[in-house]
């Protein structure tokens, strides 16, 4: 994107208050932000072509929803709501969990990297085997760095709720990890 | 592998960090671009139903009439079983005199006959395993399609039925969802399996002899990427009716209008109505904000209720088109925001919710595992009654004939959460843990259903397998 879309709001068909101001909102899509939806949407669902799918229809959903962002300075969180949900759907109504192969879809650490390769391998498939909501929680958490609260303010979840994904998301990720480690 | 690997939650920053991608596709701008730009009267329907769908639903109800015409046993001529044996399907019953077909308005669609292929899979062997002192067993390998590779499994995957019983349907790795009924939560037999791949269903009634399923279909390749289904089952033969292209039905209820369907689409709530579970028209509707988060419905003789969860609001009709708002959650000081759960008939006859409260950023937390009650006397009025302190985080609460039934987290002295609890009620105030439950491993609560006498708790274990903890003699 090589620029924020433009407030030309004499170009709009009808000159409203609330179109202005929703073209305004969305202005601060700009490629930093977009990058940053894209590595979520990215990390939650392994793919770089379904994150695209995903990021496009949260970009759509949000334009169309607009009016239930209640206060325009909460506009990223409120943004990465709507991606979250898409992702944590897309993974529920995905028939099959896909693992993806260590192939050109990431980076390939170097040959010499030989810790950085064995977490790779260990994470890559425990991860698969998470839960939507356990995924989500583990990118918020360790990605984004959002606190417990923070997190359970974003999805609108108890944050107990959060506390018990990450334990049990942790748990099943640090097992993966352990038993990588004692292969031979 | 000689080096030690790096603290977990170092190597998982670690690992995220490395495979994030450095640039977004440039499709992502052309998005925005093309979203911003729309003039008005698109605003909001980027992924807007194709035009050929009215023709293709009247194409298709023209079709479904005709199959419906000559063969009303599908439709009419069986009952929804209700007792179960391995294999067996109950003798079919008439149809109800007050049920006639219903004509075929324009806009409407009807199912599409298909023939839905005959279960073959042999019985299971399930191990049942009684947990000490107590009236509750714990089923393993009842129902192993289940797996972590479906994306069902994080569905709720088991529904109760008002004359008693329960179904379970199930997303398999092949696409197909397959559908067990079983009488008491211990012996499970398998049903006709749904005729649609790619189904996930997301509440199931039961009305006038049909069982009543909704849901989605996901639409594989298609820039639409669900349809909302309807499927009714006679006893032998499911059905399946597509709703609309590019939604998602959620809840399904009966009332005096006859059966409404919730959903939720490209332009926000969507709602679909039935006289008799077969013929769908889309139903206007006012009083409900186009933006209601997914509410949950209900519905008896005294009309429906709708309610949205999360800041929770309630809305009544009587004929499931003006609908009338009859609780808005106040705002509380100092909470961020609160929660209802879902509405349920309690034993003696009133309604029960029982939700709770998260924190904002910078608010304090609340007390660990405090858990609110609503009540309300006729499904429509609501108020908030008040709370269990420090008893854990319900995840799911059933109405069985001796109270409620409740699974969920229990929260252990150091903050961390303990492995599932399950507690039990007489009055919805006094709650008690289920003995012998510790011993168990931990797993994830799915669903807790009852039909009355029997209570099942939905669990998914470790290794992505559904267990299922049944109470019985729960009078």
């Amino acid at each position: 994107m090589s620029a924020a879309p433009a407030l030309d709001v004499a170009a709009q068909p009808s000159d409203t208050a609330w179109r202005r101001r929703r073209l305004e909102a969305f202005a601060v899509l700009d490629e930093a932000r977009l990058l940053a939806a894209y590595r979520l949407a990215t990390l939650i669902l392994r793919s770089r072509d379904e994150a695209e799918d995903a990021t496009q229809e949260a970009i759509a959903q949000a334009w169309s929803r607009w009016e239930t962002l209640r206060d325009s300075s909460r506009f990223d969180a409120w943004f990465d709501r709507i991606l979250v949900n898409i992702c944590r759907n897309r993974l529920r109504h995905a028939r099959t969990i896909r693992v993806v192969p260590i192939d050109d879809a990431f980076h390939v650490p170097a040959a010499d990297d030989h810790g950085r390769t064995s977490t790779r391998l260990a994470l890559e498939p425990a991860f698969a085997r998470l839960s939507p909501d356990q995924r989500v929680t583990i990118v918020l958490r360790f990605w984004r760095d959002l606190s417990v609260e923070e997190i359970a303010d974003q999805l609108g979840i108890p944050a107990g709720t959060v506390k018990s994904r990450l334990y049990y998301a942790l748990r099943s990720l640090r097992a993966a990890l352990e038993s990588e480690e004692v292969r031979p | 592998m000689t080096s030690r690997n790096p603290d977990t939650e170092d190597a998982i920053r670690e690992w995220l960090a490395d495979s994030a991608p450095n640039a977004a596709p440039a499709s992502l701008s052309r998005t925005l671009d093309e979203v911003t730009s729309e003039p008005a009267g698109r605003a909001g329907r980027r992924f807007a139903r194709r035009p050929g769908l009215l023709l293709a639903g009247r194409l298709v109800a023209v079709v479904a009439l005709v199959a419906i015409a000559a063969s009303t046993l599908y439709v009419y001529g069986r009952s929804m079983p209700t007792t179960s044996g391995p294999g067996s399907i109950s003798p079919s019953t008439p149809p109800s005199a007050s049920m006639p077909p219903s004509p075929t308005p324009a806009n409407t669609v009807a199912p599409t006959a298909t023939e839905t292929p005959t279960p073959t899979s042999p019985p299971f062997s399930a191990t049942v395993t009684q947990l000490p002192g107590s009236n509750w067993n714990l089923v393993s390998w009842a129902l192993p399609f289940t797996t972590q590779t479906t994306a069902g499994a994080y569905q709720q995957p088991i529904f109760a039925l008002p004359s008693g019983g329960f179904v379970a349907i199930l997303p398999t790795a092949a696409s197909e969802t397959r559908v067990f009924e079983s009488s008491d939560g211990l012996s499970w037999h398998e049903l006709a399996a749904l005729p649609t791949n790619g189904a996930v269903v997301s509440d199931v009634i039961e009305s006038r002899g049909l069982l009543v399923a909704v849901g989605l279909i996901v639409n594989a390749g298609k820039t639409t990427p669900t349809s909302a289904m309807v499927w009714t089952f006679d006893g032998r033969t499911w059905d399946a009716t597509q709703l609309s292209d590019g939604s998602m039905a959620n809840h399904v209820a009966a009332g005096p209008a006859g059966l409404l369907v919730t959903g939720t689409g490209p332009n926000g709530f969507e709602l679909w109505s039935s006289n008799d579970g077969t013929i769908w028209r889309p139903s206007p509707q006012s009083g409900i904000p186009w933006d209601a988060d997914q509410p949950v419905l209900l519905g008896n003789a005294g009309g429906y209720t709708l309610a949205q969860l999360f800041q929770p609001r309630v809305w009544h009709s009587m004929d499931g088109t003006h609908w009338t708002e009859t609780y808005h959650a106040p705002a509380l000081s100092g909470i961020s925001s609160y929660y209802m759960g879902a509405l349920i008939k309690a034993p003696d006859g009133s309604f029960r919710s029982f939700g709770g409260i998260y924190t904002g950023t910078g608010i304090a937390s609340p007390p660990l595992g405090d858990t609110w009650t609503w009540t309300s006397p006729d499904m429509e009025h609501w108020t908030l009654t008040g709370s269990i302190t420090n008893q854990g985080w319900f995840n799911a609460v059933a109405p069985v004939a001796a109270g409620f039934v409740a699974a969920g987290t229990q929260a252990a002295p150091d903050g961390q959460p303990r492995p599932f609890e399950v507690w039990t009620s007489r009055d919805g105030k006094n709650w008690q843990p289920l003995a012998g439950i510790s011993s168990l491993p931990h797993s994830e609560v799915l669903a807790v259903v009852g039909d009355g006498t029997h209570a099942v708790v939905a669990l998914l274990d470790g290794q992505g397998q559904l267990e299922l903890l049944v109470g019985a003699g729960l009078k």
